[in-house]
């Protein structure tokens, strides 16, 4: 995302990963103090949902969610600047009723391994073996998640206008991304 | 005649303008939110979850859930 200033750049960023939530909770999502000022070193921003606690999304499964992201304002030249939003890390986390971790996207820049994947968790029944791993993705965009919530998983999207919202969310994503 | 009123030149003293339905969290809510996971997820103290991590307690963290989002909402990496 870029924009004029960091703040109104932050704003866009924020406003579209907060639209996609609300396609499946009203829960809170709050971002660290400074969350609006540059840091292109040392710590990355927090995007916080629902306080670090997984968030009951509804549906026949019983599933909860948990997200987290970790970004960076920078500097950006040409089109994407002045000032654009660099992601830092993600992690989307889908439990079950039980709280048992069922998939996990994960991503986080200085943390091995050092391109995004997937984790299956004990909620997914799988042995050990593979909870384990690494299973290499792409990059994955939190509105794929939401998506994937409610197509796949049944959870009842609160926005009749969800489709559009995670379409549009996902295209701007994908324009603005600088990895895939 | 009406008035134009002259735009200050001053320097604004706005707040910066946050994200619809967005939050902010004080530094001492960050502190808390870590506390809380760590004592859910770990069983410790966020400040003793952040003095394992620089120890290099954690073996193998990202395959670890509890660790893994314990990590995520720390001030570390």
């Amino acid at each position: 995302m870029a924009d004029n200033t960091p703040a109104a750049a932050v704003a866009e960023f924020l406003g579209s990963l907060r639209q996609a939530i609300a396609c499946v909770t009203r829960t809170r999502v709050e971002v660290s103090a400074d969350g609006y000022r540059p840091n292109p070193q040392g710590r990355a921003h927090l995007l916080d949902v629902n306080r670090g606690e997984p968030v009951a999304v509804g549906g026949p499964h019983g599933l909860s969610l948990w997200v987290g992201m970790r970004y960076r304002i920078v500097r950006a030249e040409g089109a994407r600047g002045p000032w654009k939003i660099k992601t830092a890390g993600y992690a989307y986390a889908i439990d079950d009723r039980d709280g048992h971790e069922v998939l996990a996207y994960h991503w986080q820049e200085g943390t091995p391994p050092p391109y995004p994947h997937l984790h299956l968790g004990a909620g997914a029944g799988v042995n050990a073996l593979v909870q384990k791993r690494h299973l290499p993705t792409g990059r994955v965009a939190l509105e794929a998640v939401v998506r994937l919530l409610v197509a796949e998983f049944d959870v009842p999207p609160l926005r009749r206008d969800w489709r559009t919202v995670l379409r549009r969310g996902e295209e701007r994503f994908k324009a603005w991304r600088t990895w895939a | 005649m009406a008035r134009v009123r002259q735009r200050s030149k001053r320097k604004s003293k706005a707040p910066v303008r946050a994200a619809a339905g967005i939050g902010r969290l004080s530094a001492v809510e960050e502190r808390r939110i870590l506390d809380r996971a760590a004592r859910r997820y770990l069983g410790m103290s966020g400040r003793d979850f952040l003095r394992k991590w620089r120890a290099g307690e954690f073996k193998d963290p990202d395959g670890d859930p509890a660790v893994r989002r314990v990590a995520f909402l720390a001030p570390v990496g």
